[in-house]
């Protein structure tokens, strides 16, 4: 079967590596060269971080509360299962844990597959976040 | 799984079950703590454990208390890995890590029992229990 026949289900199981975030067409700013790494297993786990390219910088032993501030800045860091509607063509990613204060539960994110990438959209929004399979 | 390679036994994602310091559960994680380590076949890997609390926050956006308790206790880090089955090790080569001041490799002591891998940070007496998701 070829890669575009494949349900999306399978087409997901894997490591995609974070290319960049696009919102109204121009680049979500996370420094020059943020990295992040997006992870469906194939039992149903998943994971995602994104790093902004900060200095994330500690003087001392422990850290300031504005040296946690930089660092936790704009940093995605979740993880939990995540269930594929093929029909609506979207993902869930049901989070057990999120880095971020305040923030938890469902996102849901509709999935293209272009290529060698997938590109994940919040609906209602027009924000588009780009991965490229790791290989 | 006999005759597998060490790398081949560590690719896949793992539940954290634990984490003990000299044999006893290691403070300051809560009742349940949660996370997942993730090896994948062409030698990425990416680490996130939490803390059992609830981190809030009562603005939009978190003020740098509330940055620094959601930080506490949290390890959230990825980048490659690389394996000594001579050595039973296992170096995460960090590309990011939200930790501030975090940085540079980390050397991991392996074993594995039955369906759980124990990873153990060099010369402490740390250990950290993961479980096989299958």
């Amino acid at each position: 079967m070829n890669e575009a026949a494949r349900p999306a289900a399978q087409r997901l199981v894997g490591a995609w590596r974070y290319v960049g975030t696009q919102i109204h067409g121009g680049n979500w700013d996370r420094g020059k060269n943020p990295k992040g790494m997006l992870y469906y297993g194939p039992h149903g786990e998943m994971a995602v971080q994104i790093a902004p390219d900060v200095a994330r910088t500690r003087a001392g032993a422990v850290m300031t509360p504005q040296e946690a501030f930089t660092a936790l800045k704009d940093y995605i860091a979740y993880f939990g299962t995540y269930t594929v509607d093929e029909t609506a063509g979207t993902v869930i990613h049901h989070r057990h844990d999120n880095l971020q204060p305040g923030e938890g539960g469902d996102l849901i994110r509709r999935y293209e597959f272009a290529g060698d990438r997938l590109i994940l959209r919040p609906p209602n929004s027009t924000m588009e976040v780009t991965w490229e399979r790791i290989r | 799984m006999n005759g597998q390679s060490d790398k081949a036994r560590l690719i896949g994602s793992w539940r954290h079950i634990g984490s003990t310091v000299d044999g006893k559960p290691r403070q300051g994680q809560g009742a349940n703590p949660k996370g997942i380590i993730i090896y994948d076949a062409h030698g990425h890997m990416a680490c996130q454990v939490a803390p059992d609390r609830i981190v809030t926050k009562a603005g939009d956006k978190p003020t740098a208390d509330e940055a620094k308790a959601a930080l506490d206790g949290v390890v959230a880090y990825f980048g490659k890995y690389s394996v000594d089955e001579t050595a039973r090790t296992v170096t995460h080569h960090r590309q990011g890590s939200v930790q501030p001041g975090d940085k540079g490799d980390l050397v991991r002591g392996y074993e594995f029992v039955g369906d759980r891998l124990i990873l153990r940070p060099l010369g402490t007496t740390t250990e950290v229990h993961w479980e096989r998701i299958k």
